[in-house]
């Protein structure tokens, strides 16, 4: 039987590190805060191009901020 | 940093009362005082309590999230059109079936699907 696999987010780690709020953040990239809220809490898997904008708005590589198990 | 411009999508205010004419749809009712079939197709305004459920999410930012469950609820809720109509098409050659029957599956399958569409969209939103 194939493991279930999973995306494991640390957004909510590095998104404090930068010290944006969740609006902040949602703002910045273009999308609402629940969907933020809901990628912190591993509930949504974003798209490529959201991946990659908060890669670039939090400075954090996208495989460090999403973990593929 | 990269300064991001946000467009909201607003859609108009009147789009949160439209739900309001789905009351309706208990004009189909007239069809057991005047005995007209026609009359039973009133019950397809009942799909207009659906705008309940959009309403609410009207003035939400259209963002991926927002079209992603959009597809997720139509692909759920499409099983209901087309077991209205296998039905419809399956038993419309039995003699027990009246045109009234399928006017009202008809009617009734329209609006449970735009209500569960709605409903399905706003839950997962």
């Amino acid at each position: 039987m194939r493991p279930i696999q999973k995306i494991t987010c640390n957004l909510k780690k590095y998104r404090l590190e930068k010290g944006l709020t969740q609006e902040e953040l949602a703002q910045l990239v273009g999308v609402r805060r629940e969907t933020i809220i809901r990628l912190e809490a591993g509930k949504y898997n974003p798209s490529l191009k959201l991946a990659i904008d908060i890669s670039r708005v939090v400075e954090v590589p996208i495989e460090e901020i999403f973990i593929y198990d | 940093m990269e300064v991001v411009i946000v467009m909201k999508i607003r859609i108009q205010k009147p789009i949160k009362y439209l739900w309001l004419l789905g009351f309706l749809g208990f004009q189909g009712f007239k069809y057991f005082k005047t005995g007209e079939p026609l009359a039973l197709f009133w019950f397809s305004y009942f799909s207009f309590f659906a705008y309940y459920f959009i309403g609410k999410m009207a003035d939400e930012m259209q963002d991926e999230r927002y079209f992603e469950n959009s597809q997720r609820a139509k692909l759920k809720t499409a099983k209901i059109p087309l077991i209205t109509l296998f039905t419809i098409g399956f038993f419309s050659g039995f003699s027990f079936v009246t045109k009234e029957l399928i006017i009202l599956i008809c009617a009734l399958g329209w609006a449970g699907t735009l209500i569960s569409y709605a409903y399905l969209f706003w839950y997962y939103d």
